[in-house]
């Protein structure tokens, strides 16, 4: 439930509060949290029961239409699922947080994530077109690192600290 | 005698002390004015910087008066602005969209374009729905328009960038654009001409020696977008 009230709460700040004060920008700030339920909760029930019922109030929430947000979260997710069955990832980042640098696994998955999903998003949103994809990644990659890092950080430390997922 | 001798030799030493203090007097009065004609000098100079400045703020000003007459021939005329509210912002991989509260029940239909009330171009309606639409921005991977450089003779596509803010295609090595210069439509897409896109705030050489790497600042970023207008066809 705690979950739930700080995704309501990012998806009002991301969609609402900061367009209107500093202008439309790229935050990524319901992204970031949704990949980092994932990774610092990973598994079937959180993708199910937490990520994709999420991803479709955002989509509700922009006016997209169905499976906008959906397919690429339930992408990556699979994706997720697929790597931690063979290098264990949801095991590796269970030790406890006891410095900033304990948390630096889990902030580069969590960025690592962030662009799988970008990659995902954008083939699937380009109607599959690989070429054109790969061109749109790439301006993405170059220009958004220093939100997507900031915001991975951030959620990193909130899930670490304050939601204590161990 | 005496008396006359007395008189004559007071009034000849008044002569001479009353020439010997014209002297000073006169002197005096020359510092004076020297001291007046350095002071209306100082005064001449001010007063030519002020000329010089106005000279250069009635170049500023004639400058304005031709940039107002060409958006004064915005052809939005033949376009019925509609008044909107934007009520949401959304962040994607490939860019922002927004949704303003005006849909199909009021005339919107894909692509129209959207604008400030300033002549800013906000950005193109991407999605319609009944109550509302999808608004993509120029910052978006998608958006592309033909522009120009005011008063001179560049012009080339503007292609969103995110968060690096709109960068110009097809600009040669040949073509005069400095930081500061005003992007403006063409005209010859869908979008009418004239509407500020924004300003180049980075110019350098491409890599292949034929085109220049020209980033502009979207001019969407200096204004309040709380309300916008949509130009119905």
């Amino acid at each position: 439930m705690v979950k739930f009230f700080i995704f309501i709460f990012f998806l009002i700040l991301e969609s609402l509060i900061l367009p209107a004060i500093i202008g439309p920008r790229q935050f990524f700030i319901t992204t970031v949290f949704l990949l980092g339920l994932l990774v610092y909760g990973g598994g079937w029930r959180t993708l199910l029961y937490q990520i994709i019922p999420f991803a479709l109030i955002i989509e509700f929430f922009a006016g997209e239409s169905f499976g906008h947000l959906i397919i690429p979260f339930g992408l990556t997710g699979t994706v997720y699922l697929v790597l931690d069955k063979f290098i264990n990832l949801s095991q590796n980042l269970k030790q406890e947080a006891k410095s900033f640098l304990s948390l630096m696994p889990g902030i580069l998955i969590l960025i690592a994530f962030n662009y799988i999903y970008a990659g995902l998003f954008i083939f699937v949103n380009t109607s599959y077109q690989l070429t054109s994809s790969w061109q749109e990644f790439i301006i993405f990659f170059k220009n958004s690192s220093f939100s997507l890092v900031g915001w991975s950080i951030i959620i990193s430390i909130l899930f670490k600290y304050v939601l204590k997922t161990k | 005698m005496a008396d006359s001798v007395v008189n004559y030799f007071l009034q000849e030493t008044r002569v001479a002390v009353y020439s010997k203090l014209s002297f000073i007097g006169s002197f005096i009065s020359e510092v004076k004015g020297i001291k007046s004609l350095t002071e209306e000098n100082i005064r001449l100079k001010e007063d030519r910087q002020a000329i010089l400045s106005n000279l250069a703020s009635q170049e500023r000003l004639k400058e304005e008066n031709i940039f107002l007459r060409e958006l004064l021939g915005l052809k939005i005329q033949e376009m019925k602005p509609l008044v909107v509210g934007i009520f949401n912002s959304e962040s994607t991989p490939r860019g922002s969209n927004l949704l303003i509260n005006k849909g199909q029940i009021d005339g919107v239909k894909k692509d129209d374009v959207v604008i400030s009330s300033s002549g800013v171009l906000i950005g193109v309606v991407d999605n319609v729905a009944e109550d509302y639409s999808r608004v993509i921005l120029v910052t978006n991977l998608d958006f592309k328009t033909t522009i120009k450089i005011i008063s001179k003779k560049t012009s080339g596509i503007a292609i969103g960038s995110m968060a690096k803010g709109i960068y110009l295609d097809f600009i040669s090595e040949s073509d005069e654009v400095v930081e500061g210069d005003t992007v403006v439509t063409t005209g010859n897409d869908l979008f009418p001409p004239n509407l500020i896109v924004g300003k180049v705030v980075q110019v350098s050489s491409g890599n292949g020696g034929l085109f220049k790497n020209v980033r502009v600042e979207p001019a969407i970023e200096e204004i309040n977008l709380s309300q916008a207008l949509v130009l119905l066809k």
